[in-house]
C-alpha cells in the first residue's frame, strides 16, 4: 500500500517535471515566447524618448514603436519592429485595433523638425492611449548612429 | 454473464468522464500554449500573484493541462493524472471564485475560452464548480474498484 502511494506520487511528479521541461523548451524556441519573469515595459511618464534610450527600447523589444510617416518612407526603411501609421490615417481605429490602451507607444517620423511624430502622438491620446511618448531624434538620427535599420 | 454486463456498465460513465475532460483539457490548453503573454496578462487580471511571478505560470501550468489531457485519454498514470486534473480545475475554480467575492468584472478567460466573454459571476462560479464535482464522481470517486476500458 505504502509502495503503491510512493508509486503515485513519484507518478504525479513524473507528470509535472515532463510538462514544465517541455513548457520551457517550447517557450524558449517559440516566437511567442515570454521572459520567465514578466517586467512592465513602462515609459516613466516620459513624453520624448532619446537616441541612447531608443537603442535600448528596440533591443528589448517590449514596446511597440510606431513610424508616423507616409507608408512609401516606412517601406524604404523603418526601425527595427516598428508598426506603420501614418499620421494623417483615417484607419487609425483599426490600426490600433490590436494594441492594449495602458501599454505605452512611442512614435518617430524623420527629424526633430517633422510634424507628423507629434500629430500621431495626439491622435493617440485623444483616442485613450495614456502611455505615448515621441522619439524625437527620428529616423534621420537613428541611421546617421548606423543603427540596424529594417526595409520592406 | 449478468455479472459481466454490469460491470461493463460500471466503466462507462469513467470512460465517458476520461473521453470528456481530456478532451476538455487539451482544448483548454491549446490557446494557452499559444498566447502565453495574453494568458499571464489573464492571471495578472486575477491579482493573485505578484506581477513579476505571472509568467510562470503561464508557461507551465497550459502544458500541464495538455499532458493530463492527453494521459487521461491514453490511460496511463491514472491516479496522478487524475489529482493533476482535479487540481487544475480546483484552482481554477477557486481564482474564479476569488475574483468574484473581490468584486472583480472582468472577463474570466478561463475553459477553452481564453479570449471569449466569459464574465466573472455566479454562473462562472457555479459552472467551475460543477465541473469539479463531475470531475470528482465521474474519475476519482473509488476510482480503484472498477477497471478502465
Amino acid at each position: 500500500m505504502k509502495k503503491n502511494r510512493k508509486k503515485e506520487w513519484l507518478s504525479a511528479l513524473f507528470i509535472l517535471l515532463i510538462a514544465a521541461s517541455v513548457a520551457l523548451v517550447f517557450n524558449t524556441v517559440s516566437a511567442s515566447g515570454v521572459p520567465l519573469l514578466y517586467q512592465k515595459a513602462t515609459l516613466d511618464g516620459k513624453k520624448e524618448i532619446s537616441l541612447y534610450e531608443m537603442k535600448k527600447i528596440v533591443d528589448e523589444g517590449r514596446i511597440t514603436i510606431l513610424d508616423a510617416r507616409y507608408d512609401r518612407f516606412y517601406k524604404r526603411g523603418h526601425l527595427p519592429g516598428a508598426v506603420s501609421i501614418p499620421y494623417n490615417t483615417t484607419f487609425l481605429d483599426s490600426l490600433t485595433a490590436g494594441f492594449d490602451k495602458g501599454k505605452p507607444l512611442i512614435t518617430y517620423c524623420f527629424s526633430p523638425t517633422c510634424p507628423q511624430a507629434d500629430r500621431l502622438a495626439d491622435r493617440l491620446r485623444e483616442a485613450g492611449f495614456t502611455d505615448v511618448a515621441v522619439f524625437k531624434p527620428g529616423y534621420k538620427a537613428w541611421t546617421a548612429a548606423k543603427y540596424p535599420v529594417e526595409v520592406k | 454473464m449478468h455479472k459481466d454486463i454490469a460491470l461493463r456498465l460500471k466503466r462507462w460513465p469513467e470512460l465517458l468522464g476520461r473521453l470528456f475532460f481530456g478532451f476538455y483539457f487539451m482544448f483548454a490548453a491549446y490557446p494557452k500554449i499559444m498566447h502565453p503573454a495574453e494568458f499571464a496578462a489573464v492571471i495578472r487580471r486575477y491579482q493573485i500573484l505578484p506581477d513579476s511571478l505571472s509568467n510562470l505560470p503561464a508557461i507551465i501550468l497550459p502544458w500541464l493541462e495538455l499532458f493530463v489531457g492527453l494521459f487521461l485519454l491514453a490511460g496511463i498514470m491514472k491516479t496522478a493524472t487524475r489529482f493533476w486534473g482535479l487540481f487544475l480545475l480546483v484552482l481554477f475554480t477557486l481564482m474564479v471564485t476569488l475574483a468574484f467575492a473581490r468584486g472583480f468584472d472582468m472577463d474570466c478567460g478561463c475553459g477553452v475560452a481564453l479570449f471569449g466573454d466569459g464574465r466573472i459571476g455566479w454562473r462562472k462560479v457555479l459552472e467551475n464548480t460543477g465541473l469539479s464535482l463531475i470531475y470528482y464522481f465521474l474519475l476519482l470517486h473509488k476510482p480503484l474498484k472498477t477497471k478502465s476500458l
